[in-house]
């Protein structure tokens, strides 16, 4: 049975679910239970998920590869593609965006996500990604009102297409001095070779792929868009991009080089610790200037992104592993973190900072969780990030990475600093009297351009919409169910993580063979 | 006959040629040369004939005896209108921009001509047995809204603009029901290459039988794409003085002409080819077959042309992608699931 | 020097040069239709590759769709000239000049820098030394491309309409009118 349908069984439901909601969304009038349906599409896919982890192998011509590594994956992608659709459900509600549109393009990116980490064929995972990147592209714009997302949709889409441009050079570059695509095979035919460091055309090769790789997890050299497009896209996007993405890039990035290139670590090896270095430190010490929250979390992504890498310099089993450890835990601690960004937005119609005061009054549950997410990105115990990192700086310490595992705790200090800024402002700063714009009627970036053009106004008289006005920006409406449950199994799971590790060592240590 | 004797002769020369030990690509070179020649000389006769015939039929519609007085039957009238067109001043506006206002009689023309490239006329009559055949006609006609929007723009004339919009949006909505049904007898002939097309309808019938929806959408689609009424919208005369060309007159004017008309004839040949089974039939010589089935659909063209009215602009794109679009579709759909069963 | 080599440089030289014009030409719609012309000249390059079917769907896809794409949304939006970079300060005129020269051999050095080391790559590493086994070349036909996409390629091809899905949403979806509800 080489191509038999139900290995892709995951991967279908979700392009059924996807066409589904596109189907249901057809007309003009609100559909109810569209977001409902939506998220059924990644829970059927974790059921067609544990059908299939029954089924390991190649099929379609070695074209998809069910092994622990890609399940372990494909659970990542689906479990973040679910909690980024209950992060949306309140969101989209209160923000000019297709709904129909916006559910169907993130379950088609989580299909390119999850292609990518279930193959090992350069073309599978170069599809993969465009399916995602493009995707992403157009729910980075969504908010077709706002400047700042069209702006950031623009940004990632240049930079994103002649980066995937390169990787493809890169891609073509391998195929040309391998005659494969095939990652197993491109190995062996590196094993073959002498001179690995003199293949100079091997080089350029490595170089375009690893750029390609390293923009959609925004390592330094290609970190720019980060900041402006987390700062810019619909938060639950951001959330998707920082979840979603990273893994999805990083499940490419380590079958590449642990399938295709390990012949070639010496290429590869000194050049990522480089960049994982410069990545983290940049990325902290930037973030430390941050006023807003999404642009602070961006620089913070860029950080985190420098210590997954980490894993895949040390490049031990072990330290593959603790990079998956890392990634499961980030998942959760950052989808938290969005969860209660997206629940102070609501209330304040602000994401600065400055919008965290006196959170530690006025809803002390999502000042605490946030308060442990925060703790768990640091990587202090007991959390899940800080068994992932504490994983990670073991791995490095055992094969004589030292200085690396020193760079790494020096920047989990500095990070603690921006941290602790939101921290403060939750706990030690003074309550905000009122939300400000219930007051001032829209003059914030959260209203229509209809509200802002009339300040005096309340926006329910100047929109020309009146049910959407009703249902506008609400300041005081009680915080959705949906965030509130996002933000508790993100919680459970990253304390659960930092608890009982057990299970999950055994687990990524598992998928982290590649078998 | 003719062929077997064209075949002789150029075996002849390359004999000679090897003989006379002569670098062989001169003699490629010659034939191309030859080749194209014999393709713009049968492109100018037809389309002298076609204007003569087009003006005929129409006032024969319209009740009237259309152009009598020069030559027998008014034959050597197109010849007159094309002397004196050419003798007319070739005006470039002061606001144009001039490379591409030169440059976009030719973009339109070149590969109407290179159509014919592919053309079986007769059994083996045909200048490159492409495989990609029908791809490449497409291909070739992919030039045209370019070529348009090149004309519209350079012209600095709202007119031009407008008309060169509308007919590139016509021609991009068109084209892709007209490839659907390409594919249509593609898939029953298994072959992209036209000699195999034809080859498949000798052993079966022709396409039209096998085909009739696909013939229907390819042949509204085609009049769509060589802009004639009912659509055409393009050079609508009422509303847009002349659409793209309105700035062009002389020589540049008449190749516009040109292209239209060769179009046309392009057009029709392929009908004739993909459905009616090309140069095949029985007792007259294939020539006068093909030439036959050509003018049967160039007639059909102008009946047509000067019997309806011209569509509106929304009933054009309404036509293109509500109705012809998923009709091709689901005719290669079914001719698939056909072919396979 | 054989022909197909010569066809190759003349083929190949048109398309840089209409690609580096895509870039210094200041009026936009010139660009696009140099980018035309650089698809052509590509389609050319295939053709001489002996990959007709490419070459068809080059032309086919690059001119007919996106080129046309291009211009149409040119003629749509109210852009005539673009600049690159700042303006030149006014009271140097040879500056200005400087500025033009630079702004025109700006891309063409970063080009040809990265052409040169591509090249000596190129020359550098022989190709294919550590392919364990000769490319089969078989596939270039129609029929072999057909085949190969619906067995060996299947899935990435139909991941690929996926991809056009996701892309022709995503332009709708940003393209379309807000109309006030």
């Amino acid at each position: 049975m080489a191509t038999s349908l139900l290995p892709l069984l995951p991967q279908l439901l979700l392009v059924l679910f996807a066409l589904a909601v596109l189907l249901y969304d057809l007309g003009n009038e609100d559909r109810p239970g569209l977001g409902s349906l939506a998220m059924l599409g990644p829970l059927a896919a974790l059921l067609g998920l544990g059908i299939v982890a029954g089924h390991p192998g190649e099929y379609w011509g070695r074209m998809l590869k069910v092994d622990s590594f890609s399940l372990f994956f494909q659970l990542l992608t689906y479990a973040g593609t679910f909690l980024v659709i209950l992060l949306s459900r309140d969101y989209v509600e209160r923000q000019p965006i297709h709904r129909g549109e916006f559910y169907t393009l993130i379950l088609l990116a989580g299909v390119g996500m999850s292609v990518m980490a279930s193959s090992a064929e350069l073309l599978m995972i170069y599809v993969g990604l465009e399916l995602m990147s493009l995707s992403s592209y157009a729910l980075v714009g969504m908010i077709k009102r706002q400047d700042q997302s069209i702006e950031a949709a623009l940004k990632y889409y240049l930079m994103g297409a002649v980066t995937s441009a390169i990787l493809l050079f890169g891609i073509s570059l391998l195929f040309g001095i391998t005659g494969t695509t095939y990652l197993p095979d491109i190995a062996s035919a590196l094993a073959l070779t002498k001179d690995i460091q003199g293949n100079l055309l091997l080089i350029a090769a490595v170089v375009f792929v690893l750029a390609g790789f390293g923009f959609k997890v925004s390592l330094v050299p290609l970190h720019m868009w980060t900041p402006d497009v987390y700062q810019g896209a619909p938060t639950p996007i951001t959330a998707f991009l920082a979840v979603g993405s990273k893994a999805a890039a990083f499940a490419g990035f380590i079958r590449l080089l642990a399938t295709g290139l390990p012949a070639a670590v010496s290429l590869w090896q000194p050049l990522l610790a480089l960049v994982a270095v410069v990545t983290m430190t940049y990325g902290n010490m930037t973030a430390l200037a941050q006023t807003n929250m999404k642009r602070m979390m961006g620089y913070s992504s860029i950080a985190q992104a420098g210590y997954i890498l980490t894993g895949l310099v040390v490049f031990t089993p072990d330290s593959l592993a603790a990079t998956l450890y890392y990634l499961l835990a980030y998942l959760f601690m950052n989808i938290g973190v969005f969860a209660c960004l997206i629940w102070v937005a609501n209330q304040q119609e602000s994401e600065e900072i400055a919008a965290f005061r006196g959170l530690g009054q006025r809803a002390p549950f999502y000042a605490v969780s946030l308060a442990i997410f925060f703790l768990s990105l640091v990587g202090i115990p007991p959390t899940g990030g800080f068994m992932g990192k504490f994983y990670l700086f073991f791995a490095a310490v055992q094969s004589h990475y030292v200085w690396l595992a020193v760079v790494m705790v020096i920047n989990s200090v500095i990070s603690l600093a921006y941290y602790y800024g939101v921290v403060r402002q939750m706990w030690l700063e003074p309550c905000l009297p009122a939300a400000p714009g219930a007051a001032a009627g829209g003059t914030s970036r959260w209203s229509m351009p209809a509200a802002r053009a009339s300040t005096s106004t309340p926006p329910a008289a100047a929109s020309s919409t009146p049910e959407k006005a009703q249902s506008w920006p609400e300041p005081t409406k009680p915080a959705s169910l949906a965030l509130g449950v996002a933000v508790v199994i993100s919680l459970l799971l990253v304390l659960l993580l930092g608890l009982y590790p057990q299970p999950f060592f055994e687990w990524v240590g598992k998928a982290a063979l590649l078998g | 006959m003719l062929v077997d004797w064209v075949a002789s002769l150029y075996q002849s020369v390359q004999a000679t040629f090897v003989a006379h030990g002569w670098p062989l690509w001169v003699l490629a070179v010659l034939t191309a040369v030859l080749k194209v020649a014999g393709v713009l000389v049968w492109i100018l006769l037809n389309v002298l004939f076609l204007i003569w015939l087009e003006r005929k039929i129409s006032g024969h519609v319209q009740n009237r005896p259309g152009p009598v007085y020069t030559g027998r039957f008014g034959l050597l009238q197109t010849l007159a209108d094309a002397l004196k067109v050419l003798l007319k001043e070739d005006v470039i506006p002061a606001g144009a921009d001039r490379w591409v206002f030169v440059l976009a009689p030719l973009v339109a023309f070149v590969p109407s001509v290179m159509i014919w490239v592919v053309i079986p006329f007769s059994r083996g009559v045909q200048a490159q047995d492409l495989n990609i055949g029908i791809l490449y006609v497409a291909a070739l006609a992919s030039f045209t809204v370019p070529s348009l929007l090149m004309a519209g723009w350079s012209s600095d004339n709202k007119w031009s603009l407008m008309g060169a919009l509308r007919s590139a949006a016509q021609l991009i909505s068109y084209e892709v029901p007209l490839i659907l049904a390409e594919l249509g007898v593609v898939v029953l002939a298994g072959s992209l290459r036209l000699s195999d097309i034809i080859a498949a309808q000798q052993r079966s019938v022709w396409f039209l039988f096998l085909q009739p929806v696909g013939f229907v959408v390819y042949f509204i689609a085609a009049l769509a794409e060589s802009n004639r009424t009912p659509f055409d919208l393009p050079e609508a005369e009422s509303e847009l003085v002349a659409g793209f060309n309105t700035e062009y007159s002389g020589f540049r004017w008449s190749i516009f002409f040109l292209t239209e008309y060769a179009n046309l004839l392009g057009m029709a040949s392929l009908a004739a080819t993909l459905f009616l089974g090309g140069w095949s039939g029985p007792f007259l010589p294939p020539f006068v077959w093909f030439v036959i089935k050509t003018y049967f659909f160039v007639f059909l063209a102008m009946w047509i042309r000067w019997t309806l009215p011209r569509i509106r602009v929304d009933q054009l794109m309404d036509l293109g992608w509500k109705f012809l679009l998923p009709v091709a579709l689901v005719n290669l759909v079914v001719t698939g699931v056909f072919v396979v069963l | 020097m054989n022909t197909t080599l010569l066809a190759f440089f003349i083929v190949a030289f048109i398309s840089l040069v209409a690609a580096w014009r895509v870039i210094t030409d200041p009026s936009i719609l010139h660009a696009g239709l140099w980018m035309g012309l650089s698809f052509v000249g590509v389609a050319g390059i295939f053709l001489l590759l002996e990959a007709e079917f490419l070459a068809g769907v080059q032309v086919l896809v690059y001119v007919g769709a996106i080129t046309t794409i291009i211009l149409f949304g040119i003629m749509l939006s109210d852009v005539g000239e673009v600049r690159v970079g700042p303006e030149p300060p006014g009271w140097v005129q040879a500056g200005a000049a400087w500025h033009r020269g630079l702004r025109h051999a700006f891309p063409l050095l970063v080009a040809a820098g990265f052409a040169g080391t591509m090249l000596g790559l190129y020359t550098q590493s022989g190709w294919g030394q550590l392919r364990e086994r000769p490319l089969e070349l078989a596939g270039l036909s129609v029929g072999g491309i057909g085949r190969e996409l619906f067995s060996t390629f299947a899935l990435p091809f139909e991941i690929a309409s996926l991809v056009l899905l996701a892309a022709l949403l995503g332009a709708i979806v940003l393209a379309m009118r807000e109309e006030e509800r």
